[in-house]
C-alpha cells in the first residue's frame, strides 16, 4: 500500500495499461459495451468533481461533450488536422471554454452559473443545427475514415483513458487543490479566511471537469462513427446530474465509478424500460435525493475503509 | 407596430413565469427549474378543457387549478421530501420534476403539438390607430399587467401578503410573530404556479401545446428573472417586455437561428452589467 502511495501515478499508469490489455481480449460485442460504459464514468467523474467536489451545480456537460466530440471531427475533416494533435485541441477547447463560462459566471452566486450552463447548451445546440456544412445541421458529422481508428481500438482507449481519468481525479481531490474544493463548497467565507483564492478555484474546477467531459465526446464520437446534435439535449444533462447525484454528492470518485455501473446496465438489461427511460431516471434521481441524500458513496466508504483503501473522509 | 406589440406579447409571457420563479425564489431561496413545465402543464389543462368546454372562465380556472396544483406539487418535493437538504440537492430535486412531468405529458399526449384556441375572443384582429392587431397579443399584455398588479396589491397592502414577504425576509423571525411559515412557503408556491398557468393560457395559442414548450421558455425566463435581480417583480416585468422586444427583432434582422444566441448575449450582458438586476440598488451579498 506504502508503494501505491507513493508513486500514484506510475500505479495509475500500470493499472490502465493492464485495464486496456483485459479489455482488448474481449469479443467486440462486449469491448463495445465496454467503452460506452467508460465514456459514461468518465463524464460521471469529471462532473462529481464540479458538482459534488466544488459544489457547482452546471447543465452544461452535454454541451462540452459536443465541442469534443465537433471539434475533433472539424479539425479532422475540415482543417486536415492529424488526429495525434485534434484530439488534444479539442480537449483544449473545452477547457478554455469551460473557463471562459466559469470567469464569466461565478462573480456571482452559484444558481446563475446553472442558468449560464442552460443558456450554453441552448445556444450550442442552434449552433450545431444551423452551422451549414461545418457543423452537417440536423444530420450530424460523420467521422472520415481512417486506418488507425477502429471501434475496437477506440473501445480500447476508451478502457485506458477511463482509468486514467479516475486515477487522476482521485489524487487531484486528494490533493490541496481538492481539499481547497471541498473546503470553498462547504463554507466559503471560512475558506477563504484559510487564505484559499475560492473564485479561482472554482473556475480550475470548471476547466478540470469541462476538458474531460470533452475528452469523453471525442471518444464517442469515434465510438459511434456519428454525431448529430440530437444526442446533446436538456435530458441528457439530467442522466448525468442522476449520475452524480447517485453516485453521491460528496466529491467521493468511488460512487462516481459505481453509479454509472449500475444506471448504464440496469436499463440495458430490462430492455422492456424503452420509453420509460424519462421515468425511471427521474424516479431514481428524487429517490435518490430523499433516501440516500449521500449517495452511494455513503454506503461504501465503509467497505472501502474495511478493505484498508480508505478514502480521505469527505464529509468530515 | 405589429412587431413590437407581438415582441410585448412574448416578453409578457416570459414576465409571467420569471415572477413565478421570483415569487418562489424570495420566499424558498429555491430556483425552480420546474417553472416552464407548471406552465406545460396548465396549457395542456386549458387546451384539454377548451376542447369540451366553452366557458371562457371554466377554461381559465382549469389552467390556473393545473398550475396551482404543479406549484403544491414542486412545494410537496422540496420543503416536505427534501426540507433539510442543501439548497443544491433541492434545485435538483426540481429538475427531477421537470423531466418527470414532461415524460409524463409525452406519455399521455405525445409529441405532437396540439392546437388551443386563444382565449375568449378566438382569432380576431383589432385595429387601432390604423393597425391591425391580433387581439390575443393585447389579451396576452393586458392580463399579464393586470396580474403584476393584483400581485403588488396583495404582497404590498393585505395582512396575509405581508406575512408571505416576512417569511420570504426571515421564516425565523416570522414563525416568532405567529405565521405559520410552512403554509405561506405552500402559497407561495402555488401563485408561482399560477402564474405560470396564465402564461400557459396566453402562449398556447402561439407556439401550440407539446411536452418541451417549458423547457423551451425556461431560458428567457430565467434571464428575466435575473435581470430583476431574483427579487424585484418591476424588474422582472420590465426586463422580460424588453427581452421579447429584442428578441423579436433579431429574429426578424438576423433570421430565426440567432433567437438563442441573442437572448444568452443579454444574460450575459446583465450579468456583467448589472449583476444585482436592473432596478435594484447592488448590494453586499450576505455571508
Amino acid at each position: 500500500m506504502d508503494w501505491i502511495r507513493r508513486h500514484v501515478f506510475t500505479f495509475t499508469a500500470i493499472t490502465a495499461l493492464a485495464c486496456a490489455a483485459l479489455a482488448a481480449l474481449l469479443p467486440s460485442y462486449y469491448l463495445f459495451q465496454f467503452g460506452q460504459l467508460s465514456l459514461v464514468i468518465i463524464v460521471s467523474v469529471a462532473l462529481t468533481v464540479l458538482m459534488g467536489g466544488a459544489g457547482l451545480l452546471a447543465l452544461s456537460s452535454p454541451a462540452f461533450l459536443a465541442v469534443g466530440a465537433y471539434g475533433v471531427l472539424i479539425l479532422l475533416s475540415t482543417l486536415h488536422v492529424p488526429v495525434i494533435l485534434a484530439v488534444p485541441l479539442a480537449v483544449i477547447a473545452g477547457g478554455v471554454l469551460g473557463g471562459i463560462l466559469g470567469f464569466v459566471t461565478l462573480r456571482l452566486s452559484g444558481f446563475y452559473l446553472a442558468i449560464a450552463t442552460l443558456g450554453l447548451l441552448q445556444v450550442m445546440l442552434v449552433g450545431l443545427k444551423f452551422g451549414g456544412s461545418l457543423t452537417g445541421g440536423g444530420y450530424g458529422l460523420v467521422v472520415p475514415t481512417l486506418p488507425q481508428i477502429t471501434p475496437g481500438r477506440v473501445a480500447v482507449v476508451a478502457v485506458f483513458l477511463v482509468v486514467l481519468v479516475i486515477g487522476v481525479s482521485v489524487n487531484v481531490m486528494r490533493s490541496r487543490v481538492g481539499r481547497a474544493w471541498l473546503a470553498g463548497r462547504d463554507n466559503e467565507p471560512a475558506a477563504q479566511m484559510q487564505g484559499i483564492d475560492v473564485r479561482r478555484m472554482k473556475v480550475a474546477a470548471f476547466v478540470y471537469s469541462s476538458a474531460i467531459v470533452s475528452l469523453a465526446g471525442v471518444l464517442h464520437a469515434f465510438l459511434l462513427g456519428v454525431t448529430n446534435p440530437s444526442t446533446y439535449s436538456m435530458h441528457l444533462s439530467v442522466f448525468h446530474i442522476t449520475l452524480v447525484v447517485v453516485g453521491g454528492m460528496t466529491g467521493s470518485i468511488a460512487g462516481a465509478v459505481i453509479a454509472p455501473v449500475i444506471l448504464y446496465f440496469l436499463p440495458e438489461m430490462f430492455s422492456a424500460i424503452g420509453e420509460w427511460r424519462d421515468f425511471f431516471y427521474g424516479s431514481i434521481l428524487l429517490l435518490t435525493l430523499v433516501f440516500m441524500p449521500m449517495g452511494i458513496s455513503s454506503k461504501i466508504q465503509p467497505l472501502l475503509a474495511r478493505l484498508g483503501l480508505r478514502a480521505r473522509d469527505v464529509n468530515a | 407596430m405589429e412587431l413590437l406589440i407581438g415582441g410585448l406579447a412574448i416578453g409578457a409571457v416570459y414576465a409571467l413565469l420569471a415572477i413565478g420563479i421570483v415569487l418562489i425564489h424570495r420566499a424558498s431561496g429555491v430556483v425552480n427549474f420546474a417553472q416552464g413545465e407548471l406552465m406545460m402543464v396548465s396549457a395542456y389543462a386549458y387546451s384539454v378543457v377548451s376542447g369540451s368546454v366553452n366557458s371562457p372562465l371554466l377554461q381559465l380556472v382549469a389552467a390556473l387549478a393545473a398550475g396551482a396544483i404543479g406549484g403544491l406539487l414542486c412545494f410537496v418535493v422540496v420543503h416536505l421530501l427534501l426540507p433539510r437538504s442543501s439548497r443544491l440537492a433541492q434545485v435538483i430535486g426540481t429538475l427531477a420534476l421537470l423531466i418527470l412531468l414532461q415524460a409524463a405529458a409525452r406519455y399521455l399526449f405525445t409529441d405532437i403539438p396540439r392546437r388551443a384556441e386563444p382565449w375568449i375572443f378566438g382569432e380576431q384582429n383589432l385595429e387601432i390607430l390604423g393597425v391591425n392587431l391580433p387581439v390575443n397579443s393585447a389579451v396576452i399584455l393586458v392580463v399579464t399587467v393586470i396580474a403584476t398588479l393584483l400581485l403588488f396589491y396583495w404582497q404590498g397592502s393585505t395582512l396575509y401578503g405581508r406575512a408571505v414577504r416576512a417569511v420570504a425576509e426571515d421564516s425565523w423571525r416570522a414563525a416568532l410573530c405567529g405565521i405559520h411559515v410552512r403554509s405561506t412557503l405552500a402559497v407561495s408556491w402555488a401563485v408561482g404556479g399560477m402564474l405560470a398557468g396564465i402564461a400557459g393560457v396566453l402562449i398556447s395559442p402561439l407556439t401550440g401545446v407539446f411536452p418541451n414548450m417549458g423547457a423551451d421558455i425556461l431560458l428567457p425566463a430565467f434571464i428575466g428573472a435575473v435581470m430583476g435581480g431574483f427579487s424585484s417583480i418591476l424588474g422582472c416585468l420590465v426586463g422580460s417586455l424588453a427581452l421579447g422586444i429584442i428578441q423579436t427583432y433579431a429574429v426578424i434582422f438576423f433570421g430565426g437561428a440567432t433567437k438563442e444566441v441573442v437572448i444568452f448575449a443579454v444574460f450575459l450582458a446583465v450579468v456583467l452589467w448589472r449583476p444585482s438586476g436592473l432596478f435594484t440598488v447592488a448590494q453586499t451579498r450576505r455571508i
